[in-house]
């Protein structure tokens, strides 16, 4: 998935780590990149390029003196910074635990130190955050389904745009007790089929966005194992995470 | 050898050649003046490394292609803010305030910032006539008055002479500006083909930088096909009016060729 386009990301998050220094100096606590290019899963011009900024504080001054250097980065780079002070990981960590413990699980510092260690993911909180994201997709998927139900090839790039955070989610799930997950999306996707014995899973692993379009049956047939996969895989997880 | 002493066929020759050189010279100068900016009240606000504001996506695009891109750029605003849950904050500045910026900035060539290139034409033009009206005045002091070729020949460098060194319309600065804007906004233009977090000042500055060709989302692919469709009824009207005309005037033997641009209802009269 890396290429040679990743040479250029790496010259903007080294300018974008010099120029936070420059703006932020002493408020600045670390630079971390996570997501994707982290876990060397990255395909240039479709993969955004996640990046935690660590402060001292976050008030409006700190945000304006930081805009200049993410503005450059997020036009030339697609750079997607997630701003957080020092203190409120922990906070973060409980409202938004599938996030945080992918970024705990897999990221790069850039710059300074980024305190993750420290930030305790609770199982409880995890499950019913995964749950709400599978639920999520569901209900959105049901409103896909409504929107092209006439014309489902309009559906395909709704699943192949929902691919990426199943992924995200399932492999969270995944690290809870332990599973050794390979970096690649198909890995992942065929691991958790596994472990979560949800085989409709299979389905979907080995697609990918550059795939020709499938027939409209096969898409059909796509939508409707689709539709009735969030479902089992919420209860699967409730089951494996309990 | 003097070429004014040259018959007429070969003094029509080197006179070519001669009037092909000057040209090529004053189309040189031409771009290097265009290198040597204007003075500037300048801000740098428009400059290499400067990541401009939404707001001054309408000036980039009136800098990039003038009105028709200031239009293009406008009507995808207009489109993303009206399918957008974001409150409508932004709006086109009027042209000529967008020229007044740019001039100011020392972007576009306007007024007395044009005034070297009207005296490089002039130069030119008074070079190519200098040497025409040279050999006239010494051929017709010799008696000949096969001067025909030679005024036509001098008629046409001078009318290419105003079209190759007529004014730039935008500056060296402004041409590297907007070179690394097309550089530095690689990332962005993807994110809004993704209908990735953007903005509709976002779409709009994109818009501005890369023209409506490289954007793929939804309401611009629409515009696209607006635009296209207008473009094509604008042509069939054309078309049509013309077909008009000349079925009605060909019904009229009075009419002849009397029906111009204005329409043909004085015909049937």
């Amino acid at each position: 998935m890396i290429s040679q386009a990743a040479p250029d990301v790496e010259q903007g998050l080294a300018t974008l780590t010099r120029d936070l220094v420059a703006a932020l100096s002493s408020d600045l606590v670390g630079i971390a990149l996570y997501g994707g290019l982290a876990k060397g899963r990255f395909t240039p011009g479709i993969s955004d390029v996640n990046v935690l900024v660590m402060v001292r504080r976050v008030d409006l001054d700190l945000l304006q003196r930081a805009a200049g250097p993410l503005t450059a980065a997020r036009r030339s780079n697609r750079v997607v910074a997630l701003v957080v002070a020092e203190n409120e990981l922990q906070r973060l960590a409980e409202v938004f635990p599938v996030k945080i413990a992918d970024i705990k699980a897999a990221h790069r510092v850039l710059h300074g130190a980024i305190p993750l260690g420290s930030v305790e993911i609770h199982p409880r909180m995890l499950v019913l955050r995964v749950r709400q994201q599978l639920a999520n997709m569901e209900l959105r998927a049901r409103n896909d389904a409504i929107l092209h139900a006439n014309d489902p090839a309009n559906f395909w790039p709704h699943i192949l745009q929902g691919l990426p955070k199943l992924a995200v989610t399932l492999e969270t799930v995944l690290r809870v007790p332990g599973v050794g997950v390979t970096p690649d999306r198909p890995g992942i996707l065929r691991r958790a089929s596994e472990l979560l014995e949800v085989p409709e899973l299979m389905a979907f692993a080995d697609l990918h966005r550059h795939d020709a379009r499938p027939s409209d049956d096969e898409i059909r047939r796509l939508i409707a194992i689709w539709l009735a996969l969030f479902e089992k895989l919420e209860l699967a997880v409730e089951r494996l995470l309990q | 050898m003097n070429p004014l002493d040259l018959p007429g066929p070969a003094f029509l020759k080197f006179y070519v050649v001669f009037a092909v050189v000057v040209l090529a010279v004053a189309r040189w100068l031409r771009s290097r003046l265009q290198h040597v900016d204007p003075p500037r009240s300048a801000t740098g606000r428009f400059a290499e490394g400067q990541y401009p504001k939404e707001s001054e996506a309408f000036h980039i695009a009136y800098l990039r292609g003038g009105a028709r891109e200031l239009g293009h750029t406008t009507r995808v605003l207009t489109a993303t803010q009206a399918t957008a849950e974001s409150a409508a904050t932004l709006s086109a500045p009027y042209s000529n305030q967008i020229e007044q910026v740019l001039e100011r900035e020392g972007m576009i060539f306007k007024g007395a910032s044009q005034r070297p290139f009207f005296q490089l034409t002039l130069v030119t033009i008074l070079v190519l006539l200098g040497m025409a009206g040279t050999k006239i005045v010494v051929a017709l002091s010799r008696g000949r008055t096969n001067i025909g070729f030679l005024l036509l020949l001098t008629v046409v460098f001078g009318l290419g002479a105003m079209v190759l060194l007529r004014p730039p319309r935008i500056t060296g600065a402004a041409q590297k500006y907007l070179a690394w804007l097309n550089r530095a906004h690689d990332g962005l233009l993807s994110l809004v083909n993704q209908g990735r977090r953007a903005t509709p000042g976002e779409v709009a500055l994109v818009t501005a930088i890369y023209g409506l060709g490289p954007i793929m989302t939804e309401p611009v692919i629409q515009l696209k096909s607006k635009l296209i469709a207008e473009a094509v009824a604008k042509v069939r009207a054309s078309d049509g009016g013309s077909t008009t005309m000349a079925s009605s005037c060909s019904s009229s033997s009075s009419c002849g060729g009397g029906c111009g641009g204005g329409g043909c209802g004085g015909c049937g009269s």
